[in-house]
């Protein structure tokens, strides 16, 4: 009987040796487990034997069945494993060739700037504001302590819409408007937006401008708060390194006013203008003077954006050239 | 206004450009620019004692000019050179402006040992000049030391200090009044001497009336034995660095006086004038006059004007007449100091639209106590440099002086607002070099020059302005408040990041544009919003829609062979009830490129819609659309309206191909939008249940659209329905004409049950009826 086996077992192995596909595995499973295989027939002679030698013999068929079991488990991974790698090598890319064309879209440079000044206002604690652009001259100037012969006011300066409505030169309505709200509230806001002045566009004149206004009203407020903010703002936008230089100027809505300059490693560069709120202005919307003060601060945006990023022409800004638009992506 | 350093130099003693530079932005004004008079090396006064033709040059001359450290041969090509001359030399290794580097050199076999100097060398501009040595080199007038600095002799050493004036800064409007304050920076008192008029024995026969309040005080003298002729070369060059062209010694000492004191002076020929009678009236109404730059002029009632009782010499403040005017031959003057009121003179001025500087520096404000000094201060010169014999004692007229001004200060209000801890008397020598006086405790008395101080906090602003910006400390405001965007600023933002990150490409136009075509892109044309003085016809009105910018951002691109673009603006649109704020998308060309790729995306109306779509579902809103026609801009056949809950926010179409080929565009209201989003908490569960799909074919009408046939399979569907679309779509002639081939898959889904086949196959049923009895469709049904 072993010897009959052992001479399935060898069959067996010499078939298995010699089959290349996946379909031959399960002919040579009915031929040597199925139960036309000789290992099979073997369990005929179950009836002629007594328990112990069928036992012995259930064993054996038991033994050699798992046996070649494990044999074509073997040949089966083989196989699969070939074919498998067959198929990788015929899959096979060249994969530095270039990927489908998506387009990786772009925020407008100033936008990307207003965000970036935003969520640094917003982590020093200020609401960011907006209002009309189209706005009264009594909000626009009135209540900013322009009075009726101030040159600004003039017609050359400023698009008039009819005697009383203009288009906003600067985000300041925003903050009378906020002040007029606030009922005496402390205040801390930024204003971005656009403004329009009668300026002929050029290198470095642009009809349609963007400002960032800010404004913190409370008592205490005072001019070392100021500098300390504009410091702030300047290290944030330029560079940790960077020192600023406050210069007296004169606004009618500010006193003292200042002009801020950022030193640029060669010389003082104008950034923006500042100053402790005028107490007319402070008085016209509200506020009681005496009590509370404030600063304000108006950052011409393209004017920064210009002297960080070198660029030439404020008209860049507004052609919206996809060569200009798209060398400003992610985080910058 | 420009600055003549050697001017100021008189009054506050040496100082560097550099230092002038710094301290003038920090504690005074913001400087243009600081530019040297003459930008070279030394120049030294040389002797040319013999000058002879050049052998082998008809135009040369050879020179030996003695510069007392040697004789030096120099070749000169000007023709006026001559033996004795002194002229301005420039030895080896000196560089001119240009940088033109002086080196030895033969010329035509003759060595030249430096350079003989023309003032074009030297940078003068051809008006400053003069005639006789134009073409020429400059010689001196008079015996120089030889050797000697010839820039110096000349008063050439010195730079133009060109600062910018804010409104409030009229004192600084003359070298008087910048030094006080930058005298009040370098804690240095600056004194004015007065002027010491040499009068003679005659009585200034002059008698003047004042008819118009414009003319708050007037003062005369009368001066004759004037000999007209050019200025000394200091005076000249003092000018010339003022940025003021010299003419003749009598109009520069006006002038210089101008500059030193910010006071106007008027000098009539006292001959032309006609008359002792000097009258300050309003002028004649549409009376014709003729000014100094020889211009016809119609005055008008609310002009001032300077006459002889009969006859205008002069536009008060503004400008003399030509019938009056200093010529070579006038050998005696009338010469005027006056005050007058500010506004007058900027009405006047604006109206002829002729500023001079004499008009600027009243419409700014003059100091009325410097009036009768500039008057003196000029007799005093005149005395000097023509020979001018001065008529005894001022003939004058006008109003006593205002009071000067008061101001209250409390030192805590300045601590308060400047951030920093200064004593009272610190405070007040901050001022005290100001000139400001503390009369009665706390009350400071205001010089008359600073005319911007008027409040408490004007003068804070001067403490802090001396005490010095750069030592105030720093400090971040203590805020409690918590910094936040607004709803409506968050979602613009979300907005701008989904469409970026889609791929496209944001824009910034300009809000104004041709008034003709802000209604291309819009249904409903209501009322525009323009402004009255456009810079130019494409700038005149605000627009109301995005898409005409985005429009022209493709034709740009198109232009310039770029293809392929697309485009997002988020911006205002503006009517006369308010602003709104929209969402426009453009795009054109290949959306996606596959180059050697098969997956190439061309832009059309289903990709643009497509992305119309992601942002509905981003907001988790559901849109629907209105094919319309009414829209010029836009393709009669690809247009529709974009309705949310029924209300139209929007537009989406092809741009009508006359406009531009191949676009695509739509453009909301995110206003509308904003109004509809609704903060969601609730979590949805996932079903745990399986899904039944079911497909339905139908052949239908083309004039049947889409949104129809889903809306009636929604509605018969209802609940289960957790999904439906379009697969597959196709026209065939076997379908008949007009018809179209239509595939939907529909997947139920329940999550509280496993869902029974049956109730699946007779909402299908349902379905089918009711697409058929309907929609007049013929469906073909196939079980899934």
């Amino acid at each position: 009987m072993e010897e009959k086996v052992k001479k399935i077992i060898k069959e067996a192995e010499e078939k298995i040796a010699l089959i290349k596909e996946v379909i031959e595995i399960n002919e040579l499973k009915s031929r040597f487990l199925g139960k036309k295989s000789e290992l099979f027939s073997l369990t005929a002679l179950f009836r002629t034997l007594d328990s112990e030698k069928k036992k012995e013999l259930g064993i054996l068929i038991n033994k050699t069945k798992a046996k070649i079991e494990a044999l074509i488990e073997v040949k089966r991974e083989e196989i699969l494993a070939r074919i498998m790698a067959e198929k990788l090598a015929k899959e096979s890319l060249d994969v530095t060739l270039p990927g489908v064309m998506f387009n990786s879209g772009s925020k407008h440079l100033l936008t990307k700037v207003i965000e970036d000044f935003e969520d640094f206002f917003i982590g020093l604690g200020y609401e960011i504001k907006d209002g009309p652009e189209v706005e009264s001259d009594y909000y626009n100037f009135e209540m900013l302590n322009l009075d009726k012969d101030h040159p600004a006011r003039n017609m050359q300066d400023t698009f008039y819409v009819d005697v009383n409505q203009l288009l906003r030169t600067h985000t300041s309505p925003v903050q009378v408007r906020t002040m007029e709200k606030a009922e005496g509230k402390p205040i801390q806001i930024i204003c971005p937006g656009k403004v329009y002045r009668r300026d002929e566009d050029d290198q470095y004149h642009s009809h349609q401008f963007m400002q960032i206004e800010g404004l913190v009203i409370g008592e205490g407020i005072n001019m070392t708060h100021l500098k300390g903010t504009l410091l702030a703002i300047t290290k944030h936008f330029f560079g940790e390194d960077k020192e600023i230089r406050l210069r007296p100027s004169y606004f009618p809505f500010t006193e003292p006013s200042v002009e801020v300059d950022v030193f640029d490693g060669e010389g003082y560069v104008e950034l923006l203008g500042a100053g402790m709120v005028h107490p007319k202005v402070l008085q016209m919307s509200g506020y009681n003077p005496e009590v509370v003060t404030g600063f304000a601060f108006g950052i011409g945006l393209e004017r920064l954006v210009m002297i960080k990023y070198g660029l030439d022409d404020i008209r860049h800004l507004y052609t919206n050239d996809l060569r200009f638009l798209n060398q400003f992506k992610g985080v910058k | 206004m420009k600055i003549a350093t050697n001017m100021l130099k008189r009054f506050v003693g040496e100082i560097t450009n550099e230092k002038l530079y710094d301290l003038t932005n920090r504690y005074l004004t913001e400087v243009e620019s600081l530019t040297p008079l003459v930008d070279s090396g030394e120049l030294v006064v040389g002797f040319v004692k013999e000058s002879v033709k050049h052998p082998n040059s008809d135009h040369l001359s050879v020179c030996q000019v003695d510069v007392k450290t040697a004789v030096k041969q120099i070749v000169c090509g000007a023709s006026n050179v001559k033996a004795g001359q002194y002229v301005i030399v420039a030895l080896e290794g000196v560089t001119l402006p240009g940088d033109f580097l002086i080196k030895k050199a033969t010329i035509r076999g003759v060595e030249s040992n430096g350079m003989i100097c023309s003032l074009e060398e030297l940078g003068f501009e051809d008006k400053n000049i003069p005639e006789q040595f134009k073409g020429g080199i400059y010689y001196f007038d008079q015996k120089q030391e030889i050797g000697s600095n010839a820039l110096k002799a000349l008063n050439l050493d010195q730079a133009s200090l060109e600062i910018s004036i804010t409104p409030n800064r009229t004192d600084l409007l003359s070298v008087l009044g910048f030094s006080y304050d930058l005298g009040a920076v370098l804690n240095k008192k600056i004194k004015y001497p007065e002027p010491e008029v040499f009068e003679a024995k005659i009585e200034n026969p002059l008698k003047i009336t004042i008819l118009d309040q414009g003319c708050k005080r007037y003062y005369a003298r009368y001066l004759d034995n004037i000999k007209i002729g050019p200025s000394p070369a200091w005076l000249k060059a003092d000018l010339i660095a003022s940025g003021i062209r010299p003419i003749n010694n009598i109009v520069d000492i006006t002038n210089y006086v101008l500059l030193e004191l910010g006071t106007p002076l008027h000098a009539f020929d006292a001959k032309k004038f006609g008359g002792d009678e000097i009258v300050v009236k309003s002028a004649q109404d549409l009376s014709e006059v003729i000014t100094l730059d020889e211009e016809r002029r119609i005055l008008r009632k609310e002009d001032i004007t300077i006459t002889n009782g009969k006859e205008v010499k002069a536009i008060g403040g503004v400008m003399g007449l030509l019938n009056s005017a200093i010529d070579e031959k006038t050998t005696s003057i009338i010469l005027e100091a006056a005050w007058f009121d500010g506004k007058r003179i900027k009405a006047t001025s604006e109206r002829l639209n002729l500023v001079s500087d004499a008009s600027y520096r009243f419409e700014k404000g003059v100091d009325e106590l410097r009036v009768l000094t500039a008057l003196n201060r000029a007799a005093e010169l005149m005395v000097e440099l023509t020979g001018a014999r001065v008529y005894k004692n001022v003939a004058f007229s006008g109003e006593p002086f205002k009071r000067p001004t008061l101001i209250k200060l409390e030192s805590e209000k300045v601590n308060r607002l400047l951030g920093i801890n200064l004593s009272e008397e610190e405070i007040k020598a901050i001022l005290k070099r100001l000139n400001i006086i503390e009369t009665k405790p706390q009350l400071f008395l205001i010089p008359s020059y600073r005319k911007d101080l008027l409040i408490e906090v004007d003068l804070i602003e001067e403490v802090g302005r001396l005490y010095g910006y750069d030592k105030l400390p720093t400090a971040l405001p203590s805020i409690t408040n918590i910094g936040k965007r607004s709803k409506q600023q968050t979602l613009l933002k979300e907005i701008r990041n989904h469409f970026v990150h889609l791929g496209l490409n944001e824009v910034i136009n300009y809000s104004l544009m041709k008034t003709t075509e802000v209604h291309l892109f819009k249904a409903l044309k209501k009322a525009t919003i323009s402004v009255l003085q456009p810079l130019s016809e494409d700038k005149k009105t605000l627009r109301q829609s995005l898409i005409n910018g985005l429009v022209n951002n493709v034709k740009y691109h198109q232009a310039r062979q770029m293809e392929k673009a697309s485009f997002f603006e988020i911006g205002r649109t503006y009517y006369q009830d308010g602003e709104v704020n929209n969402l426009a998308v453009i795009i054109t060309g290949n959306f996606i490129s596959g180059h050697y790729l098969p997956t190439e995306v061309k832009s059309d109306f289903f990709v643009l819609k497509g992305l119309l779509t992601t942002l509905a579902d981003y907001l988790e809103l559901t849109f629907s659309y209105q094919k319309t026609t009414n829209i010029a801009g836009l393709h009669p056949g690809v247009t529709a309206t974009i309705l949310l809950d029924g209300e139209e926010i929007g537009v989406i179409g092809e741009i009508h191909p006359n406009v531009l080929k191949d676009s695509y565009v739509f453009e909301i209201d995110l206003d509308k939008i904003a109004a509809k989003i609704a903060l969601k908490t609730d979590y949805q569960p996932i079903s745990k249940f399986p899904s039944i799909t079911r497909d339905v074919s139908l052949v239908i009408s083309n004039d049947v659209s889409h949104q129809e046939i889903a809306a009636l399979i929604e509605q018969t569907a209802r609940k289960d329905l957790i999904e439906l679309f379009l697969f597959d779509r196709y026209s065939a002639d076997k379908f008949g004409e007009n018809m179209q081939s239509l595939a939907y898959r529909l997947v139920f889904n329940s999550k509280a049950k496993t869902l029974v086949k049956e109730d699946i196959d007779k909402i299908m049923r349902s379905i089918h009826i009711r697409l058929e009895r309907e929609l007049k469709a013929q469906v073909r049904t196939k079980e899934g």
